[in-house]
């Protein structure tokens, strides 16, 4: 799968990245909201995006919004934030994602839900 | 800065620290507003991006994290995007500090009080009916 990995934590990013590339996925990383949209907006197709919230520059929450009219945005999104009670506030704004995370999460745990999203 | 221009819509910048704050102020403006929003850690971090996104407004805490103050990054700010509406948020409800910062170029000023993100999304809404209408 083509993997884009939106995270500011780079310590977070750097093994997300070893975990998925290790199984066989191309990664792509970026640092905050901003180098993720210029990664898809190359046309670059995503099969998932993996994605926090909270991240200076773009946040993850423009991100989504702006994706959301790209022709790409069926795209599955996995949130992850360490925001409390996350989930519900992302719908309560309705943004559009397709799975939440909260941190700190077990990256075997993370691997266990992209593996659903590789069909 | 490709999207903006696919997007076409005018940018916004929230400096202080990335915070649940910043986040709700964050959200409010997409849903509210035809803004890209760009948040910054600092007022250095900023000033890095200011030219080449050109935002119309910025909204910049008094104290916007580690290194310059809120008076020293309007001055900043001003020098070198001198149109840009700027709008200081502080928690110090006083008239003095009002006062030197809309001296040293700000625009507005807005105290940090309850419902304040409602208080900046109807300003942030004023300036955009006056700018693009």
């Amino acid at each position: 799968m083509n993997i884009l990995i939106i995270e500011d934590d780079l310590m977070l990013l750097k093994l997300m990245t070893y975990t998925f590339t290790e199984d066989g996925n191309k990664i792509f990383s970026a640092n905050n909201g901003l180098e993720a949209l210029e990664m898809v907006e190359d046309n670059q197709k995503m099969d998932l995006i993996i994605c926090d919230i909270m991240m200076p520059v773009v946040s993850g929450v423009t991100f989504m919004s702006l994706f959301n009219q790209h022709p790409f945005k069926n795209t599955p999104i996995i949130v992850i934030s360490a925001l409390k009670d996350g989930e519900e506030f992302l719908k309560k704004h309705n943004i559009v994602f397709n799975h939440f995370i909260e941190k700190p999460f077990g990256i075997s745990y993370l691997k266990h839900i992209v593996k659903g999203f590789n069909k | 800065m490709k999207f903006c221009n696919k997007y076409k819509k005018p940018s916004l910048f929230i400096v202080g620290n990335v915070s649940m704050f910043s986040l709700q102020l964050n959200m409010e403006i997409n849903e509210k507003s035809n803004y890209t929003v760009y948040v910054y850690n600092s007022a250095e971090d900023a000033l890095q991006e200011l030219q080449s996104i050109q935002p119309k407004i910025v909204i910049l805490d008094s104290f916007p994290g580690k290194g310059m103050n809120g008076q020293q990054a309007i001055i900043a700010i001003k020098s070198l995007l001198p149109e840009v509406y700027s709008i200081i948020l502080s928690s110090n409800n006083d008239a003095d500090t009002a006062i030197d910062l809309i001296k040293s170029g700000a625009d507005s000023f807005i105290y940090k009080k309850e419902n304040v993100i409602e208080e900046i999304v109807d300003e942030i809404l004023s300036v955009n009916s006056n700018q693009f209408v």
